[in-house]
């Protein structure tokens, strides 16, 4: 503390650990928050095709194709511990040789500031709903959404949205182009 | 450390040193209360940060440099005396003892 410098070393420090017990502040202060929120999901013209995956094992595999209608407020999840909300929609089903399958079909990424308010009219999924097998076909489909919160400080967290839907897909495989959703829409 | 050669002293006394602790601590934990609560109100954590940061400012002016009131308790040494005499001294004793025992 005697010269200029073990003085600005002693405030340096100082600071350092007032900030360190902020931020343990305000990980407490949000310990206890649920950051639950209700959705609305809903699905148009679930179709299945059978086609290559070529991203895989090149052989013909279910292909589903559908529409999104996303409903959602998501304002109320950004308290002052929330810096980045990830949502994502999986689609779960049942196959004889899987008990659980999930499949990602649409993200996104909600920084802080950015606008939370959520409406998604008849959009296509961000990415393909491939199924590793031919189980696709009458098969019915739940989905559902669920957010990271990635906090300023604190623990990763996980929460499933309230609100999914389910769907059967039909028993048919589309093959013509017309009934595909990008040329029909 | 690094030497920074200023063209006036920086050294501040015990008591100075003391006071600046004390001041730049309750300046800073007041300014980090305070940003803590506007930070919850307003639910914004850099609010916060930026309160705490500018508590840092005003203790850093308050502190760092060699204000004068850090600076009204100097050190008062004892008088110098004549060093080369008293060595002397200190070695004729020594040596005495030497003899004695």
């Amino acid at each position: 503390m005697h010269s200029f410098l073990s003085r600005l070393n002693t405030l340096f420090a100082f600071t350092i650990s007032v900030l360190a017990v902020l931020t343990i502040g305000v990980f407490i202060s949000t310990y206890f928050e649920k950051y639950h929120e209700t959705v609305s999901i809903g699905v148009n013209k679930p179709i299945v095709k059978h086609m290559t995956d070529y991203s895989a094992n090149r052989k013909k595999n279910d292909l589903g194709v559908l529409q999104l209608n996303l409903d959602m407020n998501l304002n109320q999840l950004f308290d002052w511990n929330v810096k980045v909300l990830f949502l994502y929609l999986i689609a779960e089903y049942v196959t004889p040789t899987n008990s659980l399958n999930q499949v990602v079909l649409w993200d996104k990424i909600i920084r802080r500031g950015e606008n939370a308010r959520i409406y998604l009219h008849d959009i296509a999924t961000k990415y393909y709903f491939w199924d590793d097998g031919e189980n696709l076909r009458s098969n019915n489909v739940t989905l559902s959404l669920a957010w990271n919160i990635i906090p300023n400080a604190g623990r990763l967290l996980h929460v499933p949205a309230n609100g999914s839907t389910s769907f059967i897909f039909s028993d048919q495989y589309t093959t013509s182009r017309a009934a595909s959703p990008k040329s029909s829409s | 450390m690094i030497d920074i050669g200023w063209p006036f002293p920086t050294y501040i006394d015990y008591f100075g040193q003391k006071t600046a602790e004390r001041l730049f601590q309750i300046v800073i934990i007041l300014f980090s209360i305070i940003g803590f609560i506007a930070g919850y109100l307003m639910q914004q954590f850099s609010m916060t940060i930026y309160t705490l940061l500018f508590g840092v400012f005003v203790s850093a002016l308050l502190t760092l440099p060699p204000w004068p009131m850090y600076r009204n308790n100097p050190i008062e040494w004892q008088k110098s005396s004549n060093l080369s005499k008293e060595i002397e001294n200190n070695l004729t004793t020594k040596s005495s003892n030497k003899i004695f025992c």
